[in-house]
Protein backbone atom coordinates (compact mmCIF):
# COMPACT_ATOMS: atom_id res chain seq x y z
CA UNK A 1 0.00 0.00 0.00
CA UNK A 2 1.24 3.54 -0.66
CA UNK A 3 2.48 5.12 2.50
CA UNK A 4 1.48 8.74 2.97
CA UNK A 5 4.89 9.65 4.34
CA UNK A 6 6.46 13.03 3.73
CA UNK A 7 8.03 13.90 0.40
CA UNK A 8 11.53 14.10 1.82
CA UNK A 9 11.62 10.36 2.56
CA UNK A 10 13.92 8.27 0.47
CA UNK A 11 11.35 5.97 -1.11
CA UNK A 12 12.03 2.79 -3.05
CA UNK A 13 11.35 2.98 -6.77
CA UNK A 14 7.99 1.72 -7.94
CA UNK A 15 9.60 0.63 -11.19
CA UNK A 16 13.26 0.13 -12.00
CA UNK A 17 14.09 -0.29 -15.70
CA UNK A 18 17.67 -1.28 -16.60
CA UNK A 19 18.93 -1.42 -20.19
CA UNK A 20 15.50 -2.40 -21.31
CA UNK A 21 15.12 -3.67 -24.82
CA UNK A 22 11.99 -4.42 -26.79
CA UNK A 23 12.10 -5.90 -30.24
CA UNK A 24 9.02 -7.09 -32.09
CA UNK A 25 9.61 -10.25 -34.04
CA UNK A 26 10.39 -9.48 -37.64
CA UNK A 27 11.14 -5.82 -36.94
CA UNK A 28 14.35 -4.39 -38.34
CA UNK A 29 15.35 -2.44 -35.26
CA UNK A 30 14.15 -2.62 -31.68
CA UNK A 31 11.58 -0.18 -30.32
CA UNK A 32 13.67 0.40 -27.21
CA UNK A 33 17.31 -0.13 -26.49
CA UNK A 34 19.28 0.70 -23.34
CA UNK A 35 16.23 2.27 -21.80
CA UNK A 36 16.87 3.13 -18.16
CA UNK A 37 14.25 4.66 -15.92
CA UNK A 38 13.42 4.75 -12.23
CA UNK A 39 9.92 5.66 -11.19
CA UNK A 40 9.87 6.85 -7.61
CA UNK A 41 7.12 5.47 -5.43
CA UNK A 42 4.36 8.04 -5.10
CA UNK A 43 5.51 10.40 -7.85
CA UNK A 44 3.47 11.69 -10.75
CA UNK A 45 5.56 11.07 -13.84
CA UNK A 46 4.77 12.14 -17.37
CA UNK A 47 6.25 10.55 -20.46
CA UNK A 48 6.45 12.76 -23.55
CA UNK A 49 8.20 12.39 -26.87
CA UNK A 50 7.70 12.59 -30.60
CA UNK A 51 4.93 10.43 -32.06
CA UNK A 52 6.00 6.90 -32.69
CA UNK A 53 8.69 6.93 -30.03
CA UNK A 54 6.90 4.19 -28.09
CA UNK A 55 5.34 6.10 -25.20
CA UNK A 56 2.24 3.94 -25.08
CA UNK A 57 4.29 0.81 -25.72
CA UNK A 58 6.43 1.63 -22.69
CA UNK A 59 3.28 2.03 -20.60
CA UNK A 60 2.05 -1.36 -21.74
CA UNK A 61 5.35 -2.89 -20.70
CA UNK A 62 5.02 -1.29 -17.28
CA UNK A 63 1.52 -2.75 -17.06
CA UNK A 64 2.87 -6.19 -17.87
CA UNK A 65 0.91 -6.40 -21.12
CA UNK A 66 4.14 -6.60 -23.12
CA UNK A 67 7.27 -8.47 -22.12
CA UNK A 68 10.64 -6.84 -22.74
CA UNK A 69 12.99 -8.82 -24.95
CA UNK A 70 16.05 -7.80 -22.96
CA UNK A 71 17.22 -5.96 -19.88
CA UNK A 72 15.46 -5.75 -16.56
CA UNK A 73 12.06 -4.46 -15.60
CA UNK A 74 11.58 -4.60 -11.87
CA UNK A 75 8.30 -3.81 -10.32
CA UNK A 76 8.78 -3.07 -6.68
CA UNK A 77 5.45 -3.56 -5.04
CA UNK A 78 4.51 -4.37 -1.50
CA UNK A 79 1.69 -6.56 -2.69
CA UNK A 80 2.19 -10.00 -4.16
CA UNK A 81 -0.39 -9.96 -6.94
CA UNK A 82 1.34 -7.18 -8.82
CA UNK A 83 -0.73 -7.44 -11.97
CA UNK A 84 -4.02 -6.62 -10.36
CA UNK A 85 -2.55 -3.71 -8.45
CA UNK A 86 -2.21 -1.64 -11.57
CA UNK A 87 -4.96 0.68 -12.68
CA UNK A 88 -4.93 1.45 -16.38
CA UNK A 89 -6.85 4.19 -18.18
CA UNK A 90 -6.98 4.00 -21.95
CA UNK A 91 -7.29 6.80 -24.47
CA UNK A 92 -10.93 5.86 -24.92
CA UNK A 93 -13.24 4.98 -22.03
CA UNK A 94 -13.40 1.29 -23.16
CA UNK A 95 -16.55 0.63 -21.18
CA UNK A 96 -18.87 -2.31 -21.74
CA UNK A 97 -22.04 -0.81 -23.26
CA UNK A 98 -24.35 -3.45 -21.80
CA UNK A 99 -23.29 -2.81 -18.22
CA UNK A 100 -24.39 0.01 -15.97
CA UNK A 101 -21.79 2.41 -14.61
CA UNK A 102 -21.78 0.45 -11.36
CA UNK A 103 -21.24 -2.89 -13.11
CA UNK A 104 -18.52 -1.42 -15.29
CA UNK A 105 -16.85 -0.18 -12.14
CA UNK A 106 -17.02 -3.64 -10.59
CA UNK A 107 -15.75 -5.46 -13.70
CA UNK A 108 -12.07 -5.70 -12.62
CA UNK A 109 -13.17 -7.39 -9.39
CA UNK A 110 -15.03 -10.07 -11.34
CA UNK A 111 -11.96 -11.09 -13.31
CA UNK A 112 -9.03 -13.29 -12.51
CA UNK A 113 -8.77 -16.69 -10.90
CA UNK A 114 -9.60 -15.20 -7.52
CA UNK A 115 -12.68 -13.41 -8.84
CA UNK A 116 -15.34 -12.73 -6.27
CA UNK A 117 -12.97 -12.70 -3.33
CA UNK A 118 -12.66 -8.95 -3.40
CA UNK A 119 -15.89 -7.07 -3.05
CA UNK A 120 -17.00 -3.49 -2.98
CA UNK A 121 -20.20 -2.44 -1.30
CA UNK A 122 -22.62 -0.15 -3.07
CA UNK A 123 -21.56 2.66 -0.73
CA UNK A 124 -17.89 2.13 -1.54
CA UNK A 125 -18.69 2.24 -5.25
CA UNK A 126 -20.66 5.44 -4.89
CA UNK A 127 -17.77 6.89 -2.93
CA UNK A 128 -15.46 6.02 -5.84
CA UNK A 129 -17.83 7.66 -8.30
CA UNK A 130 -17.86 10.79 -6.16
CA UNK A 131 -14.06 10.83 -6.07
CA UNK A 132 -13.85 10.99 -9.85
CA UNK A 133 -16.53 13.66 -10.13
CA UNK A 134 -19.60 11.53 -10.83
CA UNK A 135 -22.68 11.25 -8.62
CA UNK A 136 -24.39 8.29 -6.97
CA UNK A 137 -27.27 8.85 -9.40
CA UNK A 138 -24.97 7.93 -12.28
CA UNK A 139 -24.39 4.44 -10.88
CA UNK A 140 -27.34 2.85 -12.65
CA UNK A 141 -26.86 4.57 -15.99
CA UNK A 142 -25.53 2.84 -19.07
CA UNK A 143 -22.42 4.36 -20.72
CA UNK A 144 -24.60 5.56 -23.61
CA UNK A 145 -26.44 7.77 -21.14
CA UNK A 146 -23.20 9.41 -19.98
CA UNK A 147 -21.33 12.20 -21.75
CA UNK A 148 -17.83 11.62 -23.12
CA UNK A 149 -16.26 13.31 -20.10
CA UNK A 150 -18.36 11.30 -17.67
CA UNK A 151 -17.41 8.08 -19.45
CA UNK A 152 -13.75 9.01 -19.03
CA UNK A 153 -14.35 9.65 -15.32
CA UNK A 154 -16.05 6.27 -15.01
CA UNK A 155 -13.08 4.67 -16.75
CA UNK A 156 -10.85 6.31 -14.14
CA UNK A 157 -13.05 5.05 -11.30
CA UNK A 158 -12.85 1.54 -12.72
CA UNK A 159 -9.05 1.77 -12.72
CA UNK A 160 -9.23 2.66 -9.03
CA UNK A 161 -11.70 -0.09 -8.11
CA UNK A 162 -9.08 -2.72 -7.35
CA UNK A 163 -7.28 -0.34 -4.99
CA UNK A 164 -4.15 -0.15 -7.18
CA UNK A 165 -0.85 1.29 -6.02
CA UNK A 166 0.08 2.36 -9.52
CA UNK A 167 -2.09 4.27 -11.96
CA UNK A 168 -1.14 4.24 -15.64
CA UNK A 169 -2.79 6.80 -17.92
CA UNK A 170 -2.42 6.37 -21.67
CA UNK A 171 -3.30 9.74 -23.23
CA UNK A 172 -6.57 9.64 -21.34
CA UNK A 173 -7.81 13.09 -22.37
CA UNK A 174 -6.76 13.01 -26.01
CA UNK A 175 -10.30 12.51 -27.24
CA UNK A 176 -12.12 15.16 -25.18
CA UNK A 177 -12.60 18.85 -25.96
CA UNK A 178 -10.18 21.46 -24.60
CA UNK A 179 -12.26 22.86 -21.76
CA UNK A 180 -13.13 19.43 -20.46
CA UNK A 181 -9.53 18.43 -20.85
CA UNK A 182 -8.40 21.22 -18.48
CA UNK A 183 -11.04 20.26 -15.90
CA UNK A 184 -10.09 16.60 -16.07
CA UNK A 185 -6.41 17.46 -15.68
CA UNK A 186 -7.17 19.42 -12.52
CA UNK A 187 -9.46 16.71 -11.15
CA UNK A 188 -6.99 13.90 -11.76
CA UNK A 189 -4.16 15.92 -10.25
CA UNK A 190 -6.26 16.55 -7.15
CA UNK A 191 -7.18 12.89 -6.99
CA UNK A 192 -3.47 12.09 -7.08
CA UNK A 193 -2.77 14.58 -4.31
CA UNK A 194 -5.38 12.91 -2.12
CA UNK A 195 -4.56 9.28 -2.93
CA UNK A 196 -0.82 9.55 -3.29
CA UNK A 197 -0.73 6.90 -6.00
CA UNK A 198 2.30 6.43 -8.18
CA UNK A 199 0.93 7.80 -11.43
CA UNK A 200 2.45 7.60 -14.90
CA UNK A 201 0.91 9.65 -17.66
CA UNK A 202 1.64 9.29 -21.35
CA UNK A 203 0.75 12.44 -23.25
CA UNK A 204 1.75 14.43 -26.29
CA UNK A 205 0.50 17.63 -24.68
CA UNK A 206 3.34 19.44 -22.91
CA UNK A 207 1.02 21.80 -20.98
CA UNK A 208 -0.70 18.73 -19.62
CA UNK A 209 2.58 17.05 -18.71
CA UNK A 210 3.90 20.09 -16.84
CA UNK A 211 0.62 20.92 -15.15
CA UNK A 212 -0.05 17.44 -13.88
CA UNK A 213 3.27 15.87 -13.03
CA UNK A 214 6.25 16.15 -10.69
CA UNK A 215 8.67 15.00 -13.35
CA UNK A 216 8.63 14.82 -17.11
CA UNK A 217 10.61 12.20 -18.97
CA UNK A 218 11.41 12.72 -22.64
CA UNK A 219 11.67 9.66 -24.87
CA UNK A 220 13.37 9.88 -28.22
CA UNK A 221 15.80 8.48 -30.69
CA UNK A 222 15.57 5.34 -32.72
CA UNK A 223 15.62 2.87 -31.08
CA UNK A 224 14.01 4.89 -28.38
CA UNK A 225 15.42 5.62 -24.93
CA UNK A 226 15.09 8.19 -22.17
CA UNK A 227 16.82 11.31 -23.45
CA UNK A 228 15.91 13.75 -20.71
CA UNK A 229 14.25 13.99 -17.34
CA UNK A 230 13.03 17.33 -16.03
CA UNK A 231 11.76 17.94 -12.52
CA UNK A 232 8.73 20.19 -12.39
CA UNK A 233 9.07 22.81 -9.67
CA UNK A 234 5.35 23.40 -9.17
CA UNK A 235 3.70 23.05 -5.77
CA UNK A 236 2.30 19.75 -4.67
CA UNK A 237 -1.21 21.10 -4.55
CA UNK A 238 -2.18 22.59 -7.88
CA UNK A 239 -5.24 24.42 -9.06
CA UNK A 240 -6.17 26.23 -12.24
CA UNK A 241 -4.22 29.31 -11.07
CA UNK A 242 -0.98 27.37 -11.34
CA UNK A 243 -1.36 27.47 -15.12
CA UNK A 244 -0.86 31.26 -14.99
CA UNK A 245 2.19 31.23 -12.72
CA UNK A 246 5.73 32.06 -13.91
CA UNK A 247 6.95 28.75 -12.44
CA UNK A 248 4.61 26.84 -14.76
CA UNK A 249 5.91 28.72 -17.78
CA UNK A 250 9.52 28.19 -16.77
CA UNK A 251 8.99 24.45 -16.57
CA UNK A 252 7.03 24.42 -19.78
CA UNK A 253 9.93 26.19 -21.47
CA UNK A 254 12.49 23.69 -20.29
CA UNK A 255 10.35 20.71 -21.28
CA UNK A 256 9.70 22.24 -24.69
CA UNK A 257 13.40 22.90 -25.14
CA UNK A 258 14.20 19.32 -24.15
CA UNK A 259 11.75 17.99 -26.68
CA UNK A 260 13.24 20.21 -29.39
CA UNK A 261 16.70 18.95 -28.46
CA UNK A 262 15.52 15.37 -28.90
CA UNK A 263 17.53 14.25 -31.90
CA UNK A 264 16.56 11.62 -34.37
CA UNK A 265 19.67 9.65 -33.48
CA UNK A 266 19.07 9.80 -29.73
CA UNK A 267 21.12 11.51 -27.05
CA UNK A 268 22.66 10.06 -23.92
CA UNK A 269 21.40 11.59 -20.74
CA UNK A 270 21.59 10.76 -17.07
CA UNK A 271 18.30 9.67 -15.65
CA UNK A 272 17.05 9.02 -12.14
CA UNK B 1 -43.36 6.96 -48.29
CA UNK B 2 -41.09 6.99 -51.36
CA UNK B 3 -41.09 3.18 -51.36
CA UNK B 4 -44.89 3.14 -51.57
CA UNK B 5 -44.80 5.64 -54.42
CA UNK B 6 -42.41 3.40 -56.34
CA UNK B 7 -44.70 0.43 -55.69
CA UNK B 8 -47.78 2.25 -57.00
CA UNK B 9 -45.85 3.40 -60.05
CA UNK B 10 -44.67 -0.15 -60.79
CA UNK B 11 -48.20 -1.55 -60.51
CA UNK B 12 -49.56 1.15 -62.84
CA UNK B 13 -46.81 0.56 -65.43
CA UNK B 14 -47.41 -3.17 -65.17
CA UNK B 15 -51.18 -2.84 -65.76
CA UNK B 16 -50.57 -0.46 -68.66
CA UNK B 17 -48.12 -2.91 -70.25
CA UNK B 18 -50.74 -5.66 -70.10
CA UNK B 19 -53.44 -3.39 -71.63
CA UNK B 20 -51.27 -1.92 -74.35
CA UNK B 21 -49.01 -4.92 -74.92
CA UNK B 22 -49.49 -7.75 -77.35
CA UNK B 23 -48.83 -10.59 -74.91
CA UNK B 24 -51.86 -12.72 -74.14
CA UNK B 25 -53.27 -11.92 -70.66
CA UNK B 26 -53.24 -15.62 -69.79
CA UNK B 27 -49.45 -15.71 -70.19
CA UNK B 28 -48.83 -12.29 -68.70
CA UNK B 29 -51.53 -11.41 -66.17
CA UNK B 30 -51.95 -7.84 -64.96
CA UNK B 31 -52.04 -6.76 -61.30
CA UNK B 32 -55.84 -6.88 -61.27
CA UNK B 33 -55.90 -10.48 -62.42
CA UNK B 34 -53.20 -11.42 -59.90
CA UNK B 35 -55.07 -9.71 -57.08
CA UNK B 36 -58.26 -11.57 -58.02
CA UNK B 37 -56.36 -14.87 -58.08
CA UNK B 38 -54.77 -14.10 -54.71
CA UNK B 39 -58.19 -13.37 -53.20
CA UNK B 40 -59.60 -16.58 -54.61
CA UNK B 41 -56.64 -18.55 -53.23
CA UNK B 42 -56.41 -16.65 -49.93
CA UNK B 43 -57.03 -19.62 -47.67
CA UNK B 44 -54.64 -21.89 -49.56
CA UNK B 45 -52.02 -19.14 -49.63
CA UNK B 46 -52.42 -18.46 -45.92
CA UNK B 47 -51.97 -22.11 -45.04
CA UNK B 48 -49.03 -22.49 -47.44
CA UNK B 49 -47.38 -19.39 -46.03
CA UNK B 50 -47.77 -20.73 -42.53
CA UNK B 51 -46.28 -24.11 -43.50
CA UNK B 52 -43.35 -22.53 -45.30
CA UNK B 53 -42.72 -20.08 -42.47
CA UNK B 54 -42.72 -22.96 -39.99
CA UNK B 55 -40.22 -24.95 -42.07
CA UNK B 56 -38.01 -21.89 -42.55
CA UNK B 57 -38.18 -21.04 -38.85
CA UNK B 58 -37.18 -24.60 -37.95
CA UNK B 59 -34.35 -24.49 -40.48
CA UNK B 60 -33.17 -21.11 -39.24
CA UNK B 61 -33.24 -22.34 -35.64
CA UNK B 62 -31.07 -25.32 -36.57
CA UNK B 63 -28.70 -22.88 -38.33
CA UNK B 64 -28.52 -20.58 -35.32
CA UNK B 65 -27.67 -23.48 -33.00
CA UNK B 66 -25.19 -25.18 -35.34
CA UNK B 67 -23.80 -21.84 -36.55
CA UNK B 68 -23.08 -20.35 -33.13
CA UNK B 69 -21.57 -23.62 -31.90
CA UNK B 70 -19.32 -23.75 -34.98
CA UNK B 71 -18.39 -20.10 -34.45
CA UNK B 72 -17.39 -20.89 -30.85
CA UNK B 73 -15.14 -23.68 -32.06
CA UNK B 74 -13.72 -21.50 -34.86
CA UNK B 75 -12.98 -18.66 -32.46
CA UNK B 76 -11.05 -20.84 -30.04
CA UNK B 77 -8.14 -21.79 -32.25
CA UNK B 78 -6.55 -20.46 -35.41
CA UNK B 79 -5.59 -23.99 -36.37
CA UNK B 80 -9.18 -25.26 -36.30
CA UNK B 81 -10.34 -22.14 -38.12
CA UNK B 82 -7.80 -22.57 -40.90
CA UNK B 83 -8.61 -26.27 -41.23
CA UNK B 84 -12.41 -26.01 -41.24
CA UNK B 85 -13.21 -22.64 -42.76
CA UNK B 86 -12.81 -23.82 -46.39
CA UNK B 87 -15.54 -26.37 -45.74
CA UNK B 88 -17.85 -23.67 -44.42
CA UNK B 89 -17.22 -21.75 -47.65
CA UNK B 90 -17.96 -24.92 -49.61
CA UNK B 91 -21.36 -25.00 -47.93
CA UNK B 92 -22.01 -21.57 -49.37
CA UNK B 93 -20.92 -22.38 -52.90
CA UNK B 94 -22.87 -25.60 -53.51
CA UNK B 95 -26.03 -24.54 -55.38
CA UNK B 96 -29.13 -25.03 -53.29
CA UNK B 97 -31.02 -26.71 -56.16
CA UNK B 98 -28.33 -29.40 -56.08
CA UNK B 99 -28.56 -29.83 -52.30
CA UNK B 100 -32.35 -30.08 -52.16
CA UNK B 101 -32.78 -33.33 -54.13
CA UNK B 102 -29.89 -34.96 -52.24
CA UNK B 103 -31.39 -34.06 -48.86
CA UNK B 104 -34.85 -35.19 -49.91
CA UNK B 105 -33.58 -38.51 -51.23
CA UNK B 106 -31.55 -39.04 -48.04
CA UNK B 107 -34.09 -37.91 -45.45
CA UNK B 108 -37.44 -38.50 -47.14
CA UNK B 109 -40.16 -36.26 -48.47
CA UNK B 110 -41.20 -34.82 -45.13
CA UNK B 111 -41.05 -31.62 -43.11
CA UNK B 112 -37.61 -32.40 -41.73
CA UNK B 113 -35.99 -32.51 -45.16
CA UNK B 114 -37.46 -29.13 -46.05
CA UNK B 115 -36.25 -27.60 -42.79
CA UNK B 116 -32.82 -29.12 -43.45
CA UNK B 117 -32.56 -27.59 -46.93
CA UNK B 118 -33.54 -24.27 -45.39
CA UNK B 119 -30.88 -24.73 -42.72
CA UNK B 120 -28.09 -25.59 -45.17
CA UNK B 121 -28.61 -22.37 -47.11
CA UNK B 122 -28.91 -20.15 -44.02
CA UNK B 123 -26.01 -21.56 -42.03
CA UNK B 124 -23.06 -19.78 -43.63
CA UNK B 125 -23.86 -16.13 -42.79
CA UNK B 126 -24.41 -17.10 -39.16
CA UNK B 127 -21.08 -18.93 -38.88
CA UNK B 128 -19.04 -16.16 -40.53
CA UNK B 129 -20.75 -13.27 -38.79
CA UNK B 130 -20.59 -14.81 -35.34
CA UNK B 131 -16.97 -15.89 -35.78
CA UNK B 132 -16.05 -12.37 -36.83
CA UNK B 133 -17.94 -10.97 -33.83
CA UNK B 134 -16.18 -13.29 -31.38
CA UNK B 135 -12.75 -12.39 -32.75
CA UNK B 136 -13.11 -8.72 -33.63
CA UNK B 137 -12.83 -7.29 -30.12
CA UNK B 138 -11.53 -3.81 -29.26
CA UNK B 139 -7.85 -4.50 -28.40
CA UNK B 140 -8.07 -2.09 -25.47
CA UNK B 141 -10.88 -4.14 -23.95
CA UNK B 142 -8.79 -7.29 -24.38
CA UNK B 143 -5.90 -5.47 -22.66
CA UNK B 144 -8.22 -4.47 -19.84
CA UNK B 145 -9.25 -8.09 -19.33
CA UNK B 146 -5.66 -9.35 -19.50
CA UNK B 147 -4.52 -6.65 -17.11
CA UNK B 148 -7.00 -7.90 -14.54
CA UNK B 149 -5.89 -11.48 -15.04
CA UNK B 150 -9.11 -12.63 -16.72
CA UNK B 151 -9.27 -16.34 -17.49
CA UNK B 152 -10.07 -17.58 -20.99
CA UNK B 153 -13.59 -18.45 -19.93
CA UNK B 154 -14.18 -15.06 -18.29
CA UNK B 155 -13.00 -13.29 -21.44
CA UNK B 156 -15.28 -15.46 -23.53
CA UNK B 157 -18.41 -15.05 -21.41
CA UNK B 158 -18.02 -11.49 -20.20
CA UNK B 159 -16.48 -9.97 -23.32
CA UNK B 160 -16.48 -12.01 -26.52
CA UNK B 161 -20.02 -13.38 -26.35
CA UNK B 162 -21.78 -10.06 -25.61
CA UNK B 163 -19.61 -8.25 -28.17
CA UNK B 164 -20.54 -10.80 -30.84
CA UNK B 165 -24.31 -10.35 -30.41
CA UNK B 166 -24.74 -7.53 -32.96
CA UNK B 167 -22.83 -9.70 -35.44
CA UNK B 168 -24.95 -12.76 -34.63
CA UNK B 169 -28.15 -10.77 -35.13
CA UNK B 170 -27.09 -9.30 -38.44
CA UNK B 171 -26.13 -12.84 -39.47
CA UNK B 172 -29.60 -14.09 -38.55
CA UNK B 173 -31.09 -11.16 -40.45
CA UNK B 174 -29.26 -12.10 -43.64
CA UNK B 175 -30.01 -15.79 -43.05
CA UNK B 176 -33.75 -15.25 -42.49
CA UNK B 177 -34.38 -14.40 -46.13
CA UNK B 178 -32.22 -17.32 -47.29
CA UNK B 179 -34.06 -19.68 -44.93
CA UNK B 180 -37.37 -18.84 -46.63
CA UNK B 181 -35.82 -19.40 -50.07
CA UNK B 182 -34.38 -22.71 -48.84
CA UNK B 183 -37.73 -23.90 -47.51
CA UNK B 184 -39.47 -22.98 -50.78
CA UNK B 185 -36.84 -24.78 -52.84
CA UNK B 186 -37.20 -27.82 -50.59
CA UNK B 187 -40.98 -27.81 -50.97
CA UNK B 188 -40.64 -27.34 -54.73
CA UNK B 189 -38.64 -30.54 -54.98
CA UNK B 190 -40.91 -32.53 -52.67
CA UNK B 191 -43.73 -31.33 -54.89
CA UNK B 192 -47.19 -32.85 -54.87
CA UNK B 193 -48.90 -33.55 -51.57
CA UNK B 194 -46.84 -30.87 -49.84
CA UNK B 195 -48.85 -27.90 -48.57
CA UNK B 196 -46.08 -25.22 -48.64
CA UNK B 197 -45.53 -22.27 -50.99
CA UNK B 198 -42.80 -24.09 -52.93
CA UNK B 199 -45.06 -27.01 -53.82
CA UNK B 200 -47.77 -24.55 -54.74
CA UNK B 201 -45.40 -22.72 -57.10
CA UNK B 202 -44.52 -26.05 -58.62
CA UNK B 203 -48.20 -27.00 -59.15
CA UNK B 204 -49.22 -23.62 -60.56
CA UNK B 205 -46.34 -23.52 -63.03
CA UNK B 206 -47.08 -27.08 -64.13
CA UNK B 207 -50.70 -26.18 -64.84
CA UNK B 208 -49.68 -22.83 -66.44
CA UNK B 209 -52.02 -20.98 -64.10
CA UNK B 210 -50.07 -17.73 -64.50
CA UNK B 211 -52.19 -15.39 -62.38
CA UNK B 212 -52.22 -17.88 -59.51
CA UNK B 213 -48.49 -18.52 -59.97
CA UNK B 214 -47.80 -14.80 -59.73
CA UNK B 215 -49.96 -14.57 -56.62
CA UNK B 216 -47.98 -17.38 -54.99
CA UNK B 217 -44.63 -15.87 -55.98
CA UNK B 218 -45.61 -12.49 -54.53
CA UNK B 219 -46.76 -14.15 -51.33
CA UNK B 220 -43.34 -15.84 -51.07
CA UNK B 221 -41.59 -12.51 -51.56
CA UNK B 222 -43.80 -10.90 -48.95
CA UNK B 223 -42.96 -13.68 -46.50
CA UNK B 224 -39.22 -13.21 -47.06
CA UNK B 225 -39.47 -9.47 -46.57
CA UNK B 226 -41.59 -9.93 -43.47
CA UNK B 227 -39.05 -12.35 -41.98
CA UNK B 228 -36.21 -9.91 -42.65
CA UNK B 229 -38.14 -7.03 -41.10
CA UNK B 230 -39.23 -9.06 -38.09
CA UNK B 231 -35.71 -10.25 -37.31
CA UNK B 232 -34.33 -6.71 -37.75
CA UNK B 233 -36.93 -5.23 -35.42
CA UNK B 234 -36.60 -7.96 -32.80
CA UNK B 235 -32.79 -7.95 -32.88
CA UNK B 236 -32.57 -4.19 -32.80
CA UNK B 237 -34.87 -3.76 -29.82
CA UNK B 238 -33.29 -6.63 -27.88
CA UNK B 239 -29.80 -5.26 -28.48
CA UNK B 240 -30.74 -1.74 -27.53
CA UNK B 241 -32.78 -2.56 -24.43
CA UNK B 242 -30.77 -5.41 -22.98
CA UNK B 243 -27.27 -4.65 -24.23
CA UNK B 244 -27.06 -0.93 -25.05
CA UNK B 245 -25.75 -1.75 -28.52
CA UNK B 246 -27.14 -1.32 -31.99
CA UNK B 247 -27.37 -3.68 -34.93
CA UNK B 248 -25.70 -1.47 -37.50
CA UNK B 249 -25.72 -2.15 -41.21
CA UNK B 250 -23.50 -4.98 -42.28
Amino acid sequence: MPSPSSASDKRPPAFALRNLELRFSGAERPVFQNLCLDVVDGEFLSIVGPSGCGKSTLLKMLAGLLMPSGGELNRCSSSADSLSRIGFVFQHPTLLPWRTALDNLLLPLELGPDAGERRLSRTECEELLLQVGLTAADADKRPSELSGGMQMRLSLARALATGPDVLLLDEPFAAVDDLLRLRLQEDVRQLYERKHLTTILVTHNLHEAVFMSDRVVVLGGSPSKVVDSISVSGPRSRSAEYRQSPAFYNDLRSVTAALFRTPVSGKESGDA
Amino acid sequence: MREILVFVLLVVVWQLTVWLGSIHPVLFPGPAAVATAAWKLRLDLLEATFRTALAAFTGLSISVIVGTLSAFVFSQSTLIRRALYPYAVLLQTIPIIAIAPIVIVSFGRGFFSIALVSSVISLFPIITNTTTGLLQIDPNLLDLFRLNGATRLQTLLKLRVPCSLPFLFSGIRIASGSAIVGAIVGEFFVGSGQPGLGAMIQRKSASLDMAELYATVFTSTALGTLAFAAVSLLGESLLRRRFGMSLGGR
